[in-house]
């Protein structure tokens, strides 16, 4: 059955389609939230919220192909406000932790690995929500720029504007803890 | 590695590592059924009046919390009651403090002009997160109008847990050894899809400021609430977007007292 149809089905009350679609989410949507909000019992707030409106307003919802950034825009949006309350900050050994999983390089490598990692995550998680939002949906989602606008409902040069800005604040991020001068069209 | 070219892809690559392998607690599904159905029964009664449900179930703890609650025990409170089984004369009111298995305070008419209007009884219930009825316990509903001003309405239950007091009283009045207190609410309702504004991000951090989602369009109204323990049953003054001071407030709730 197509995503098409379970949303459909859905939309006539089925909750069974509603079921399959969460299985089908549910842990891109928490990975998500947890990158925008930097926080697990918060991002599993912002998944329960984000499925209840999902289930209570999909017939809301006019294009049925585009369920999943319909889901998106009430998933960040949710985030915006759960993620804001609190601080973002992750225990250095947490990011340690996380950043040791899946390199298979040597040990030296692997610390000078861990450590500019620690400077990427963290400096991610230092900028502003709306910009750490962008950041997540276009380099971890993978969506465009006019995707991205659907989802946050703006305009395509705001997301631009907060792509661009981000770009610059992780560059100087990483220039200034490891020397690290990166190129490319910013 | 090379660095120059690659930092870009660096920031997916840690944007992954750092959400490796999350994923949901098994009852997360659970829990969002259960709010769902909650949702859906009070969407039900939204339809009549979303006020209604805010007097008769957040007001209930919006000053007050049960043991049951603090403990955890308490994952959905939900209320009914049917006006058709009330009374719209005070005289009635004898037959509905029979429903109700206790007499309690009320008057017929307030003088600053609100009078009875009409009053009921109704259920209230608690369930755990396995969905098992923790505590039942019946109120009743008093309301009183003047003129075409919005009502106020007398709700007063009977606590079936020891209640204690979890957020701070805006004013105060001790009336024959009782406290009263006096707090406000702001209550923003919106759509589902409704974004948050600069301002409502700095109001929702606030105490007597909530934002709901669910409405058909944007809403804001202010409750006022008086609430009071006499003889071990609670008493809550309420209405939104009122007329009245708190000393007005507390004036009607010591005529309801008998004191004044």
């Amino acid at each position: 059955m197509t995503e098409e149809m379970l949303v459909r089905q859905m939309k006539e009350g089925d909750k069974a389609s509603f079921d399959l679609l969460y299985e089908k989410y549910k842990n891109m949507a928490l990975r998500t939230a947890y990158l925008i909000t930097g926080d697990r019992s918060y991002s599993e707030d912002v998944v329960q919220d984000t499925f209840v409106k999902v289930y209570l307003h999909c017939k809301e919802l006019k294009n049925d192909s585009g369920f999943k950034a319909w889901m998106m825009q009430i998933l960040v949006r949710t985030a915006y406000r759960c993620g804001r309350k609190k601080s973002r900050e992750l225990p250095d050994d947490e990011v340690a932790q996380k950043a040791d999983t899946g390199w298979n390089i040597s040990l030296l490598e692997q610390v000078i690995m861990q450590e500019e990692a620690q400077a990427v995550a963290g400096a991610v998680r230092a900028l502003p929500m709306k910009q750490r939002a962008v950041v997540v949906l276009f380099y971890y989602q993978g969506y465009q720029i006019n995707e991205i606008a659907g989802i946050l409902g703006c305009l395509e040069g705001t997301v631009k504007s907060r792509l661009h800005t981000a770009r610059k604040q992780l560059r100087r991020a990483l220039e200034s803890d490891f020397g690290v001068t990166v190129s490319g069209a910013l | 590695m090379d660095r120059k070219e690659n930092w870009e892809d660096k920031i997916k690559d840690v944007l992954t590592l750092e959400c490796d392998g999350l994923t949901v607690s098994q009852d997360l599904k659970d829990r969002i059924d259960e709010k769902i159905l909650t949702s859906q029964e009070a969407g039900n009664m939204r339809h009549l009046s979303w006020k209604k449900l805010v007097i008769g179930v957040v007001a209930g703890c919006l000053l007050v919390s049960g043991g049951v609650f603090a403990a955890g025990h308490v994952v959905s409170v939900s209320s009914h009651s049917d006006w058709r089984d009330g009374c719209k004369s005070y005289s009635g009111m004898e037959q509905q403090e029979k429903k109700l298995g206790y007499e309690v305070d009320s008057v017929e008419q307030f003088t600053n002009g609100y009078r009875f209007k009409k009053a009921v009884v109704g259920e209230k219930e608690g369930r755990d997160q396995e969905k098992n009825q923790v505590y039942s316990a019946k109120f009743m509903s008093i309301e009183y109008a003047r003129e075409a001003e919005p009502t106020v309405s007398l709700y007063i239950e009977k606590p079936v847990v020891d209640f204690a007091r979890t957020k701070s009283a805006e004013a105060e009045r001790i009336c024959g050894g009782i406290n009263l207190y006096y707090a406000s609410m702001t209550y923003k309702c919106v759509p589902a899809d409704y974004e948050l504004t600069a301002e409502d991000e700095v109001n929702q951090d606030k105490d007597n400021y909530c934002i709901s989602y669910g409405s058909d369009q944007v809403e804001i109204q202010k409750s006022s609430v008086v609430d009071w323990m006499k003889n071990g049953i609670h008493y809550e003054l309420i209405g939104f977007d009122l007329n009245l001071t708190a000393d007005e407030m507390f004036d009607m709730a010591e005529e309801i007292m008998g004191t004044k």
